[in-house]
């Protein structure tokens, strides 16, 4: 089958004056089909430099990532912005803008010069609000939502964008339980009914857990991808925390503190 | 979104618009009745002579290039705001009114040092405006150059900052040097003036002025996806160095020409583009560039009209009045709106 996403040996990081600082080295990813997939790993472990590699906003440092079977280089950011969206950690400058007008510029990449609308790009600005339920922001202004709002808004751009793939960097922190959940609910619908390929960066091991097809895990030596019934049965999750007071419990399927 | 109070308040910038270009000519040392200048502008006979030579020559010139200096200089501003996301930014953030300042301190200071025949050059206007745009580009090339180097967009800021305090380092030991009279000539160039353009000089002042406002026009669409931030509009397509460059260039170009001809024309660039933002209350440049371009030229007529003192010989200088009534005007809105940028 066709990968969607595939990397060789590539290795991520920064260049500091020619000089390479190394985040993580030697992934190799394979994604076939629509999934949900949480991205797993410590503060600082290059989840964030992994999901920016990945949409071209950061440079790799070498081997290959291929997007649809084509290079990544070989894509020109208005090809590739037909093919990845994405929403970041950052928050957006303030501004004038209201919720309708910054999911509307999630279209800016079909758009003519003016950016102007067509009934098709309303359509699917109506709809990407409508499957994040968020009819009734509309008219407000960005600055007005609350962080679980912003979010829904944030992923509704991205849905506007209409492309297969969708990174997210911790769309969930600081959201209270309730919004943590929503959001997971709303990725895995979108996958099942939209046919999107989700990564979404996360510290909630115990919703990704319930909710994702595959996890990938990175720990300062490895980087392990695998669906997340594997994951358990190999209890790979163990790796993931360091306290001697926390296991994971294969057979719960959770983490158990002791 | 709301389409019909937007056109409404577009209606009523464009009739107040005319009002003041009217006003604008009207008053002066000679108060001319609205009447006569409407008159003159369709050949009419019956109006006095003097007064006619008086518009022609010398009011509507001035007016129109109030209306060129304070739409271009808002126009920057709101690029500047927008490229930079800082609501402190305007029009001379690259350093084109510090270079345009050091060219004309050159030749103006400097011209004793040069000797007699340069000294003559510096009391004509053209001098003047040879010495704004030299320095100017000069100033704002190097910056430019040492721009390209940084990837972060907010050093460029920062980068020009810093050359405007050098060259004001410049100027000042060059002041310290000078004679009282070279001072004050220097001083005068400082105040700003949109008076003293011929038609030819304001005919090669727009052409310059239009090809910066088509360039304009190009950018409008990834100006508005830049409001999300420089990696959500490259993730969206946005080419980022080309737009960079573009609103770059076409600043340079408005600020340069404005600069050259009219002198370092403070407060508009900085203050227009909110007044803007408050009165349409919104992002989208489709709208903002033309409340900029008419909000600017609104406010650089009503100061010229202030400056010229009605019924009086005096002209007080332009740059103190858009400070002096601008910045509380600016002030009081923003105390009343929660916030703005």
């Amino acid at each position: 089958m066709e990968s969607i996403i595939e990397t060789t040996n590539l290795k991520i990081g920064y260049k500091i004056r020619k000089k390479q600082a190394v985040i993580a080295q030697n992934i190799n990813i394979k994604v076939s089909t629509a999934k949900l997939i949480a991205l797993i790993g410590e503060n600082g472990i290059g989840k964030s430099t992994l999901l920016r590699t990945l949409s071209k906003v950061q440079p790799k440092l070498d081997g290959n990532i291929s997007i649809h079977s084509k290079k990544i280089e070989n894509y020109t950011v208005a090809e590739l912005s037909k093919n990845i969206s994405i929403v970041l950690t950052e928050k957006i400058p303030a501004s004038n803008l209201t919720v309708y007008e910054l999911i509307a510029l999630g279209r800016q990449t079909y758009t003519n010069w003016l950016g102007a609308l067509t009934n098709d790009d309303k359509s699917k600005i109506d709809n990407a609000i409508e499957l994040c339920k968020i009819k009734d922001l509309k008219t407000k202004k960005i600055d007005e939502l609350s962080d679980g709002q912003y979010q829904k808004m944030m992923i509704a751009r991205a849905l506007a964008q209409d492309t297969k793939i969708i990174l997210l960097d911790e769309p969930t922190a600081h959201l209270d339980i309730n919004n943590k959940i929503e959001i997971f609910k709303l990725l895995k619908d979108l996958v099942e009914k939209e046919q999107k390929l989700i990564v979404v960066s996360t510290h909630e091991l115990q919703l990704a857990l319930h909710t994702c097809n595959d996890l990938w895990l990175i720990t300062n030596t490895e980087f392990l991808c695998d669906t997340t019934k594997n994951h358990i049965k190999k209890g790979s999750l163990n790796k993931m925390v360091r306290s001697e007071y926390v296991t994971f419990d294969k057979i719960k399927e959770q983490f158990i503190f002791q | 979104m709301n389409l019909k109070s937007t056109k409404f308040q577009f209606t009523i910038l464009t009739i107040l618009l005319l009002f003041f270009m009217l006003l604008n000519i009207s008053f002066g040392s000679v108060n001319i009745p609205f009447k006569d200048v409407i008159l003159s502008f369709f050949g009419d006979t019956s109006i006095k002579e003097n007064w006619v030579y008086i518009i022609q020559d010398y009011r509507l010139p001035k007016t129109l290039t109030a209306i060129l200096v304070g739409s271009g200089l808002s126009i920057s501003g709101l690029l500047m705001q927008t490229l930079f996301r800082n609501p402190l930014a305007g029009p001379f953030v690259l350093g084109i009114s510090s270079g345009a300042s050091l060219g004309v301190a050159l030749l103006i200071l400097g011209a004793s040092l040069f000797g007699a025949s340069f000294s003559a050059l510096a009391f004509s206007n053209f001098g003047l405006a040879i010495a704004a745009s030299l320095g100017a580009f000069l100033v704002m090339l190097a910056v430019m150059l040492v721009a390209q180097k940084v990837r972060n967009t907010m050093s460029i800021l920062i980068i020009g900052l810093m050359f405007g305090s050098l060259t004001t380092a410049i100027i000042s030991v060059l002041a310290y040097f000078s004679s009282a009279q070279e001072l004050q000539q220097f001083m005068f160039w400082s105040f700003g003036s949109l008076g003293n353009l011929s038609w030819n000089e304001l005919l090669l002042f727009f052409v310059i002025y239009l090809i910066g406002i088509l360039l304009v026009i190009t950018i409008i669409k990834p100006l508005n996806t830049l409001l999300l931030g420089e990696n959500y509009a490259k993730s969206l397509g946005v080419n980022l160095k080309r737009t960079k460059n573009i609103t770059l260039i076409t600043t340079a170009i408005l600020t340069g020409v404005i600069t050259a001809f009219s002198g370092p024309i403070a407060f508009i660039g900085l203050a227009v583009p909110h007044l803007a933002k408050m009165i349409f209350n919104t992002s989208n440049h489709k709208i903002l560039l033309p409340a900029s371009f008419i909000i600017g030229a609104i406010v650089m007529l009503i100061s010229d009209t202030i400056a010229q003192l009605p019924n009086s010989e005096y002209t007080l200088p332009i740059n103190a009045i858009t400070s002096l009534f601008g910045a509380p005007i600016v002030i009081w809105l923003l105390v009343g709106k929660r916030k703005t940028y």
